[in-house]
């Protein structure tokens, strides 16, 4: 039997529920442990020594053992939850082919992915 | 390293995030100013923190009020449109302002929060979806009346009773939400302190759905903000990871004190000190006030 409206957006509700609760949990573990590894050693010698690391270069300074670097990454995937979340709530509406919101979701995550090419440096 | 320093990062955190909770409104319109006035750090720095720990605040709330189906994803959605597009612009447009414009915006701010607090409503910025002892779930009205299928339903278990709702409208509340974009993206605070009145007043939105839907979107519209905040370096994770992790432990512990506090007497002082505060990032925007 083909789902009704409703349980579709119930779909979308249970998976925008999931990716939050995901998205927050591993931002705030990897925030917590890079805290508390920084105030035990500090910054390795040689390291980054600049405290807000560019984006692409934050799994190099993570391999580096770098604790700055677990903190930038929790913030990261703090800010990438709502784009999780977003990619999520796509896949819901497509499922449900509800066209509407299919297109909204993607001008909004044009929008963010707009943002993101800033960030990356891709456009300015 | 100054253990002191980050322990004062924490308490202001803590702090912001309690009274935020107690009062109903987001730890943001608190910590922009801690950092400023008491930390003196530069306010884009300032403002970059309060992006990311609106971020979390809402993220952590959203999930609960999803899960509950009190926030409407649709409405949502509809209103995302204009608030991220407005605040990735105006994120863009704050680097080129100086820090006295963008502590006298955000004093400005402040003084509007502290003149709806101290009108003794309840500010609806931040009014929490489930507060108190009352837990609701929402579900999806019959679909597509008016065409966006925005219609929904929303029931209270401890009065029994079920309110249906149809946001009224929608281009107008898109246009204003522009608004909340661009508090979000220039002051860094969530926004919901535009967006929930919007939503329950022009939009005839229920109070709580509203808070509960602003609460979900507040991490849409902040984050593109927040990325490009960070690309420029003005988020500093040494003082946002602190702020964050503690305005969350504020925000739980405000939440589970806030029924047992006299609200309106709480709500008094701390509209006074609002205006406080205010006054003094307003002094300090114009040079009266020097660090």
């Amino acid at each position: 039997m083909r789902p009704t409206s409703i349980e579709l957006d119930d779909r979308t509700y249970a998976w925008a529920a999931a990716t939050l609760r995901l998205g927050m949990i591993a931002g705030f573990v990897a925030m917590g442990l890079g805290f508390v590894w920084w105030l035990a050693v500090g910054s390795p010698s040689g390291a980054q020594a600049a405290k807000v690391l560019p984006l692409e270069r934050v799994p190099a300074e993570l391999l580096a053992l770098n604790p700055l670097a677990l903190l930038n990454l929790g913030v990261l995937l703090l800010l990438a939850t709502p784009v999780v979340t977003l990619v999520a709530q796509i896949i819901t509406f497509a499922a449900a082919r509800n066209w509407l919101y299919l297109g909204i979701c993607l001008l909004i995550g044009a929008i963010i992915l707009f943002s993101l090419a800033v960030s990356l440096h891709w456009l300015f | 390293m100054d253990i002191f320093y980050y322990l004062g990062l924490a308490a202001s955190g803590f702090g912001a995030g309690l009274i935020g909770a107690l009062l109903g409104l987001g730890g943001g319109v608190f910590i922009v100013p801690a950092l400023v006035l008491i930390f003196h750090l530069p306010t884009i720095v300032a403002v970059g923190a309060s992006n990311v720990a609106s971020v979390a605040t809402s993220t952590t709330g959203a999930s609960t009020y999803v899960r509950q189906r009190l926030s409407n994803i649709r409405l949502g959605l509809l209103l995302l449109i204009s608030t991220t597009l407005a605040a990735t612009a105006s994120s863009l447009v704050a680097k080129y302002l100086p820090n006295q414009l963008l502590s006298g915006l955000f004093g400005v701010m402040l003084l509007y929060t502290a003149i709806t607090m101290l009108r003794g409503r309840r500010q609806p910025g931040g009014a929490k979806a489930n507060e108190g002892a009352v837990t609701l779930t929402a579900q999806p009205a019959p679909e597509h009346s008016n065409g966006l299928g925005l219609e929904g339903r929303y029931h209270d278990p401890s009065s029994g009773e079920s309110e249906d709702y149809s946001p009224r409208h929608v281009p107008a509340g898109m246009g204003v939400s522009v608004l909340a974009g661009v508090v979000a993206g220039l002051l860094g605070v969530g926004g919901g302190i535009v967006q929930v009145p919007v939503m329950n007043l022009l939009m005839n939105v229920p109070l709580k759905v509203a808070a509960a839907t602003s609460s979900y979107m507040i991490g849409f519209t902040s984050t593109g903000a927040a990325f490009v905040r960070y690309s420029n370096g003005d988020v500093d994770p040494l003082v946002a990871v602190p702020i964050v992790l503690f305005v969350i432990i504020g925000a739980r512990v405000g939440a589970w004190l806030a029924p047992r506090t006299p609200n309106d007497r709480l709500r008094r002082i701390f509209g006074w000190v609002a205006i406080a505060v205010s006054a003094l990032m307003l002094a300090q925007a114009v040079g009266l006030y020097k660090r």
